[in-house]
């Protein structure tokens, strides 16, 4: 009894993770993000596109920006990408062919997930990411998109 | 079971307030291209790779990728072949501080040789001056065309090659020398101007070579969202030693000197003296004006490129251009290319034989139509049409299948080589190449 108790137990958690697993993958809420203490409060996503597509190495106000990535294959990257620039994985990876083969640029740093991206954004080793909506708290602050 | 034991112990080892530290330290380490506030020499590599096959259905000719390089290919050497189109890169970028970078690729390609022997293809220090400015010194890519930059790396290229209509008008990649590039953005739009200046020394199939001296390239481009829109001149002085073109200077000067000593044949032989310097490449200069448009608005792309190249001693005029459409469903693109390339075939008559006597007549003659045979292989003319498809399988690879359908000129053998005596111009040909592309 207690062993198929247990059992029903497992599937329900099952079940319920992989719901939680396709809601948040189909609306994976995705937010740019920069240390608490950053003076940005608002870019565009073009500014935010080229500033991570390696097309621009400032923000509006001048300062340097370090891009900080997520690893490939992430599901935040996919949808960071299509949500500021439109672009599919292929054609992000096509893109950094182009510049790392011409010598005009290196792709950013890469982070294996949300919690490393808030790591590297306090320890200030960065200034701006993006992390599922989920993972904000108050070491980082979301940047409004325009 | 001890495996399980170690993975435990590693566990308590590592305590959660030094796990974020470490898995920090190991996000920061699994790349080397990390350089940010710290300005110690960084190193990357990274690598690039084509592995293709060719088939051609006509087998008096080779199909190439590079009629510069290739002494011979897919067609009448073998009916399916691998060295066209594969080919292995390495490159290497050292960051030596916020200013100054290096970068270093080698390239695996099969050479006029025959041989796979590893080339630098470009090997050069570049300075940042600022934002704006930055200045490469060394070998560095000689970037005519639109995407001459990334001409060896398939993976960021529609097609298999670029339309060689286009790109083979200029098949020289890189230049040894310095330029300059300057970046600047107005608002929402981005205009880059570069200027390259140098020199290029390329070794040629049939223990010839190719020189190309004071070479001098202007180009911008202007970038809007999607759209990218490219102006280049080119200019250059070349010198072409093969056996064949040193071959007939010989001839016509030997006929211009035996001519002369003849009572009555002085103006057979002026005619035989003007040849050599009207057709020797010898610092002889080339213009090259071309136009690029690329767009690519949601999953479209469109790209159209033209170029005009002037005429250079036995280099005759020629005109090329291509228009490219495709469309990306996910990770499958279809394209559709149209391309063209039509150069001038001179009407050079050669020495006239009247009043020659027999004997020479045939000699004369025989000059006459080797001169024109030279001439009409140094210009290039055919039409193709191109439907392929490319395929992201992997994260960093893709697959790309492509069939073409060649309009040959009916004077010249367009862009093929090795090109056999029984060769007939004018045909059609079909080619057929799949290639895996990849990045690491």
């Amino acid at each position: 009894m207690t062993y198929r108790k247990q059992a029903h137990y497992r599937l329900l958690k099952l079940v319920l993770l992989t719901i939680c697993f396709f809601v948040t993958s189909a609306h994976s809420d995705i937010v740019v993000v920069v240390p608490a203490t950053s003076p940005i409060k608002h870019l565009s996503k073009t500014q935010v596109a080229k500033i991570f597509l390696g097309k621009s190495r400032r923000f509006p106000d001048g300062t340097k920006a370090l891009p900080l990535n997520q690893k490939e294959g992430n599901l935040e990257r996919d949808a960071f990408y299509q949500l500021v620039s439109g672009k599919s994985p292929a054609q992000i990876k096509a893109h950094w062919s182009k510049l790392i083969f011409t010598g005009r640029g290196q792709p950013p740093k890469e982070a294996a997930s949300n919690e490393v991206v808030k790591q590297l954004l306090i320890n200030n080793a960065v200034n701006i990411g993006y992390i599922d909506r989920a993972a904000v708290d108050n070491s980082v602050k979301i940047v409004a998109l325009k | 079971m001890a495996m399980g034991n170690k993975l435990k112990s590693l566990a308590l080892a590592i305590q959660p307030a030094s796990l974020a530290a470490f898995i920090t330290a190991a996000s920061l380490s699994s790349h080397p291209a990390f350089a940010l506030d710290t300005f110690t020499p960084s190193y990357s590599f990274y690598g690039f790779g084509t592995l293709g096959v060719v088939y051609s259905d006509e087998d008096q000719a080779d199909f190439v990728s590079s009629w510069l390089l290739q002494p011979n290919g897919a067609g009448h050497t073998h009916q399916w072949h691998a060295g066209v189109d594969s080919k292995l890169g390495g490159q290497v970028n050292v960051q030596v501080n916020e200013h100054l970078s290096a970068v270093l690729q080698v390239v695996v390609e099969r050479q006029e040789d025959n041989a796979w022997t590893p080339a630098i293809e470009w090997a050069n220090i570049r300075y940042r001056l600022n934002d704006n400015v930055s200045i490469r010194l060394g070998r560095t890519v000689l970037a005519t065309f639109m995407v001459s930059d990334t001409r060896l790396v398939g993976y960021a290229n529609p097609w298999i090659r670029g339309p060689q209509e286009l790109y083979q008008i200029v098949p020289i990649t890189n230049i040894d020398g310095v330029d300059v590039i300057y970046t600047r953005d107005f608002g929402d739009w981005r205009n880059t101007l570069q200027v390259t200046f140098g020199q290029t020394n390329q070794d040629l199939i049939t223990d010839g070579e190719l020189r190309a001296r004071n070479s001098f390239l202007l180009s911008n481009s202007l970038e809007y969202d999607y759209a990218t829109f490219r102006l280049a001149y080119l200019t250059a002085h070349l010198d072409l030693d093969t056996p064949e073109s040193n071959a007939l200077v010989n001839a016509y000067n030997t006929l211009s000197d035996t001519l002369a000593l003849i009572p009555g044949l002085e103006e057979a032989a002026a005619q035989a003296s003007v040849m050599p310097g009207r057709y020797a490449l010898n610092d002889a200069p080339i213009e090259v004006y071309s136009a690029g448009l690329r767009l690519e608005p949601e999953n479209w792309l469109f790209m159209a490129e033209w170029a005009l190249v002037t005429e250079a001693n036995a280099l005759s005029k020629a005109e090329a251009w291509y228009t490219t459409l495709g469309y990306r469903f996910t990770s499958v693109t279809p394209y559709l290319t149209l391309a063209e390339v039509n150069g001038d075939t001179p009407q050079e008559p050669g020495v006239s034989t009247s009043g020659l006597p027999p004997s020479l007549a045939t000699t004369v003659s025989t000059m006459n139509s080797g001169l024109h045979q030279f001439l009409s292989g140094a210009s290039h003319a055919q039409k193709s049409i191109t439907l392929g498809i490319r395929w992201d399988f992997i994260s960093n690879a893709a697959l790309k299948l492509q069939y073409q359908h060649v309009d040959l000129d009916e004077k010249s053998a367009g862009r093929l080589a090795n090109v056999q005596p029984h060769f007939e111009p004018g045909n059609r040909m079909n080619t057929f190449s799949a290639a895996i592309d990849f990045v690491f």
